[in-house]
């Protein structure tokens, strides 16, 4: 016990700089624990592998200001909002108005909306730090925009239910031709 | 006189010791390694060291997780010399200790701003990448990289790469050219998600030739942020027919704004064992 508390210590503290120069990085998304947001976040997290061979980890979170202060606290990097669970927050269905609200409130920027009909929306919303660390990150996203309506997705999630996540995504995005 | 066998055997029996298991330690001088050697935490070959590691060694690394990353902490860490001389009866195994060998179940074997690497007949296995390469002068030869996240990897770095297998790892071999340059030739990479992942920077200072490159998820797969088109002239993908090799290579078109990957002139028949002649002098 003594031993690999000892060991778990020199690697934390003596060999720190060495360690995590050569990993590479890790973007974190969060989630909510349904079946719709898990989906699109495993097609976002298997773009960002494939295309960029950056590691990427979900993680899953109960509730939408869970999310938020995660986000704040950089426990995660990107998550992804529709107009219902912004407005919950802000109180400004308006994109840009939402967008504006979140950045000075929370230090978070939208990317260029998934979806958008009227006032719906499906927005990524990521750390400006995570924005300066992976600049080319917004262009990649964006190439998921307009195809994850709700219609989709529920195909998607059913499919998912069959085969498993991993294949249904894969299959997804191949079948558009992004990995 | 006595006393002089007494310092032998307590040198002996103090480097078998060390041989053995090694936690965290950092190599400062010359060592020689031989047999089964574990190693749980970093080991770090200094500016001063250099290490080398005999035929048919076995370097197991525990799997340990302190940060619960996926990723096991176990590494080698190389800032001084590395020489890895196996034999092709008796190569040296970089290994983990549980026996699934999964991939990320230790780290890697980084050689980084170092003086010199070299491997000769090596197996790499289970890793998060098997071996790293960066800003160092290298030669890597008749190895093995098996059932890691990343084969072989590498940037800015004068390489020499040949004659060695790359399967059943997500990328064969991964790199960010940037001022690399050197050769990767008579390689056979098969069976990996992705057979060789240039994922930015690269600009054809690397020359990839008479490799086999087949039935991989995808056998050449451009990195989102490329720009140069790429040059892979002269090697072998599993078929002669372009419309079939052009299905394996992710690039340009399947998304436009990725470069072009120029396989021309393919060779029309897979590189066997007796085409093979890696380079004496590099």
């Amino acid at each position: 016990m003594f031993r690999r508390l000892l060991i778990s210590f020199l690697i934390f503290f003596c060999f720190q700089g060495i360690s995590f120069a050569c990993v590479g990085k890790t973007i974190f998304i969060g989630h909510l624990d349904t079946k719709e947001d898990e989906i699109i976040s495993n097609i976002l997290s298997r773009l960002i592998t494939e295309r960029t061979g950056t590691s990427v980890k979900l993680k899953k979170y109960s509730d939408a200001s869970t999310i938020i202060n995660a986000a704040s606290s950089g426990e995660i990097d990107l998550f992804i909002f529709d107009n219902i669970k912004i407005s919950s927050f802000s109180k400004i269905a308006d994109f840009d108005k939402a967008k504006s609200d979140f950045n000075t409130k929370f230090n978070l920027v939208f990317l260029k909306p998934l979806l958008e009909h009227k006032n719906e929306y499906i927005v990524p919303i990521i750390r400006k730090d995570t924005l300066k660390k992976f600049p080319a990150l917004p262009r990649l996203i964006e190439k998921l925009n307009g195809l994850l309506p709700a219609s989709i997705v529920s195909n998607l999630v059913k499919d998912a239910e069959k085969r498993g996540i991993k294949d249904t995504v894969r299959e997804f995005l191949k079948s558009k031709s992004l990995i | 006189m006595r006393i002089f066998f007494l310092f032998l055997l307590f040198f002996y029996s103090t480097s078998e010791l060390l041989a053995n298991t090694l936690f965290v330690k950092e190599i400062t001088t010359e060592e020689v390694w031989k047999g089964r050697v574990f190693i749980e935490g970093i080991v770090a070959v200094k500016k001063n060291g250099k290490l080398i590691i005999e035929p048919g060694s076995k370097i197991i690394f525990k799997t340990i997780d302190v940060d619960d990353d996926g990723i096991g902490d176990s590494e080698l860490y190389v800032e001084g010399t590395i020489i890895v001389k196996g034999k092709k009866d008796l190569p040296v195994l970089f290994t983990s200790d549980n026996d699934d060998k999964l991939p990320s179940s230790w780290k890697y074997v980084m050689v980084n701003h170092a003086k010199y690497a070299y491997f000769d007949y090596a197996i790499f296995e289970g890793a998060f990448s098997g071996l790293q390469v960066h800003f160092t002068k290298a030669i890597v030869k008749n190895s093995i990289f098996r059932n890691n996240i990343d084969g072989f990897r590498f940037s800015t770095s004068i390489i020499y790469v040949c004659n060695n297998k790359m399967t059943k790892n997500r990328h064969g071999i991964r790199y960010e050219e940037r001022d690399s340059n050197g050769i990767v030739e008579f390689n056979s990479i098969f069976e990996n998600e992705i057979g060789i992942f240039p994922v930015t920077k690269c600009r054809n200072k690397v020359n990839f030739r008479y490799n086999n490159i087949e039935k991989n998820g995808y056998n050449i797969k451009v990195g989102d942020e490329q720009k140069e088109d790429l040059s892979f002239k002269n090697n072998y993908f599993g078929t002669v027919f372009e419309r079939e090799i052009r299905k394996s290579i992710y690039d340009k078109k399947f998304d436009k704004n990725l470069p072009i990957i120029n396989i021309k002139p393919v060779s029309k028949k897979p590189f066997m064992e007796c085409d093979v002649k890696c380079l004496e002098d590099f």
